[in-house]
């Protein structure tokens, strides 16, 4: 499921962002890259702030919606 | 003595700055800003025998040529070519930190790795660094900047690895990419370029438009076929070639920090006061009042505190006026130095308590992290107008000082984003435009919540600024499009140093007290001269040059209420800087003190702010219009810019006086 729809406080697992092609080089070097594990800390249904290997970011509603996750069991 | 050059590298927010301060005992800034340090910073220090010289580079999460300051720090180590690469990581966070490490490897630059902050980590991580070492091929050395560990020793890593040999650290791609680096490599090993080979061939898997760039310019359009058909065939492998390499880079990553690191305590423990500060001033209803009441109690510290300092500076000089004209008694020169210096930059230097107060608190918020959640917090808003949540912070930044805001635009990537948030920062009420604001609302809104008028001023700027952008979105082909995507980090929570904050503000009041004693003094200097000449003249009257300039001007600023000449004249050399207004006015009338009884009978309540409000909206300053040029390369853009401001300056007063005098 896309981002925007996660919940807080569950942690998640970047399956793939949506877009592809490099356009999104920024993002998954910052670390956002298939297979990383991140938290939602805060859903403002609008911007979104994600904590992923211990840094915090916050993310505009257009990239969020085209990350996709999935819960981690 | 010998001497050798090391360039220091790290993501933003990793301390880096402070480590340059421990190394050179320069005084810079420590800041959370991503990208604060736009400009190429230098020092040196001595080890031994041997001098060496250190360049502070900008903060950056990798080295593709996306952003301006990433092409800075890699053109900077493959064509300076530094003796040592330092390269600053926050322990707190090292897997996004060692990515920027492993591709400065991987771009053939001998390192050093920090492990900086590890006081941060104390009984919550345990980082084995021999094995980090092992693993990374690299010497690493733990400090913190703050707590004034590993300092030494850092200076003794640095001085012994100038004299090691690089090892060089080997990313596996697997088999196919592989395949095809080695292709690419043996058409590129002929070739006169500045890259290590493998970098350049990885980069131009990943299509790095400067190494494209470069292979054009040797006329080697060949490779980049060559290159394409690489991608192409191993993107029916991969679906997305960029994502595997990324991937692969961040896999070695985490399987060098598992092996190496052990966590004390879960990660949830170390974040939690960061989150729970994080839902209260990040929330979707009191994000934004959260944002006002701070800025308003910011404002009100301003008026108030700084209004306290100012009366005894203002008597001070007063006392120093009268002083010497005991012992001056040429009278062209009591002229000049009561009327022009203390007249004119007495007036300006009044403020300093003003504005440095005002960048205490500011400083203060950027510091302690708040200034990201208020781009966080504004991210919608600004969506709506056209901007990304990133363009909040040059807009914040022109609180201080529009020139160094507008400098800080370079961290937005997107081109036309980044134009349209120069255009409008002008509109961002600078320090350099309160004198004018405490001045008027001291004289005629005393009684009247000047704090709020002064406020209004600053929300009135906002709203230009935002419809403003609105506005060139809708209407000016070269800055349509789509809103580049938000990321933007947000750093942990933490109480900066009485010191750093002292240093930061004191650094930006600094600047303030050079244009007082530069520009603004020149500005007053041509003032007194042109208000005592033609000889004979009596100083400042309608007779002399400074009186005919105003008299030819002042019927344009009639229908905004303001239409005596002494403020066409305050306007017109407010250009050299905004604080010069102030300053004119003063060599005009002959002092503060005098303003307040001579303005109110020029002025209303009302003429005298909208006269603000040209203030705040009127040409930029020389040093803005200046950056502004740099900045877009672009006299077109600074033209319009100039012309822009000055028709909204004068619409905006002429609205609001002749709305006004309807009441």
């Amino acid at each position: 499921m896309s981002l925007i729809l996660a919940d807080e406080n569950i942690e998640y697992e970047i399956v793939r962002i949506n877009g592809g092609h490099g356009s999104f080089s920024k993002f998954l070097e910052m670390g956002l890259v298939p297979g990383a594990k991140l938290t939602v800390v805060y859903n403002a249904k609008g911007p979104i702030i994600i904590s992923i290997n211990g840094s915090k970011y916050a993310l505009g509603k257009g990239l969020a919606s085209k990350i996709i996750v999935r819960e981690v069991a | 003595m010998k001497s050798f050059t090391i360039a220091l590298i790290g993501n933003p927010n990793v301390g880096k700055s402070a480590i340059f301060n421990e190394l050179t005992g320069a005084n810079a800034h420590v800041g959370n800003w991503p990208g604060v340090t736009v400009e190429k910073k230098e020092g040196k220090f001595t080890y031994l025998d041997t001098e060496i010289n250190v360049v502070d580079l900008p903060g950056i999460y990798s080295l593709s040529a996306d952003s301006i300051d990433e092409r800075i720090a890699r053109d900077y180590i493959v064509k300076q070519k530094p003796d040592l690469v330092v390269c600053i990581v926050d322990s707190t966070n090292l897997v996004r930190n060692l990515y920027l490490f492993v591709l400065l490897k991987e771009l053939g630059a001998k390192t050093l790795l920090v492990l900086n902050m590890i006081d941060l980590i104390e009984n919550k991580l345990e980082i084995d660094d021999v094995k980090l070492s092992q693993s990374l091929k690299t010497r690493v050395i733990k400090t913190s900047a703050t707590k004034k560990i590993g300092i030494g020793n850092l200076k003794e890593a640095i001085f012994d690895e100038l004299h090691h040999a690089n090892e060089e650290l080997f990313i596996d791609y697997g088999s196919d990419i592989e395949r095809s680096i080695e292709k690419i490599k043996n058409l590129l090993a002929n070739l006169d370029l500045p890259y290590n080979k493998r970098f350049a061939a990885i980069k131009l898997l990943e299509q790095d438009p400067v190494i494209i760039e470069e292979l054009k310019k040797l006329q080697k359009d060949s490779i980049i076929e060559n290159a394409l058909l690489e991608i192409n065939s191993l993107e029916k492998i991969y679906t997305d070639l960029q994502t595997e390499i990324i991937e692969k880079r961040y896999a070695l990553i985490e399987g060098i920090v598992k092996n190496t690191t052990k966590h004390l305590v879960s990660i949830e423990d170390r974040l939690t006061l960061s989150d729970k500060i994080d839902k209260v001033v990040t929330n979707r209803y009191l994000g934004i009042p959260i944002f006002a009441i701070a800025m308003l109690i910011v404002f009100e510290a301003t008026f108030k505190l700084g209004g306290f300092f100012a009366d005894y500076i203002e008597q001070f000089f007063g006392w120093f006026g009268g002083t010497i004209a005991q012992y001056i008694h040429n009278p062209i020169l009591q002229s000049f130095v009561n009327d022009g210096l203390i007249g004119g930059v007495g007036t300006v230097i009044v403020f300093l308590p003003n504005i440095l107060i005002l960048f205490l608190f500011l400083s203060f918020l950027e510091d302690v992290g708040y200034m990201a959640r208020a781009a966080f917090v504004m991210d919608k808003l600004m969506h709506s107008i056209g901007l990304p949540g990133r363009a909040f912070i040059p807009l914040i930044l022109g609180f201080g000082c529009n020139v160094p805001a507008i400098m800080a635009t370079r961290t937005i990537a997107d081109e036309k984003d980044r134009l349209l948030t120069i255009l409008i920062n002008p509109f961002i009420s600078c320090t350099a435009r309160l004198p004018i604001y405490v001045l008027l609302t001291g004289i005629f809104f005393k009684d009247k919540h000047p704090a709020l008028i002064i406020f209004s001023l600053y929300a009135l700027g906002i709203i230009v600024a935002i419809l403003s952008a609105k506005l060139f979105r809708s209407t000016i082909p070269k800055l349509k499009g789509k809103v580049s995507f938000l990321i933007m980090e947000l750093p942990i929570y933490r109480l900066p140093t009485l010191k750093a904050v002292l240093l930061h503000s004191w650094e930006r009041t600094r600047e303030f007290l050079k244009k007082a004693g530069t520009i603004i003094l020149f500005g007053v200097i041509l003032v007194w001269l042109l208000s005592s000449l033609p000889f004979g003249v009596k100083y400042a009257s309608e007779q002399s040059y400074v009186g005919v300039l105003g008299k030819f001007f002042a019927p344009i600023l009639s229908p905004t209420g303001f239409g005596f000449w002494q403020a066409a004249v305050a306007l017109i050399f407010g250009l050299l800087a905004k604080e010069t207004v102030v300053g004119t006015m003063g060599t005009l009338f002959g002092g503060e003190d005098k303003l307040s009884s001579a303005l109110p009978q020029l002025m209303s309540p009302l003429s005298a702010y909208a006269f603000m409000v040209m203030s705040l909206l009127y040409i930029p300053c020389l040093a803005t219009i200046g950056v502004i040029y740099r900045e877009t390369n672009s006299l077109k853009w600074t033209a319009f810019s100039v012309f822009y401001s000055l028709i909204v300056g004068w619409l905006s007063a002429f609205l609001i006086y002749q709305i006004g005098s309807i009441f």
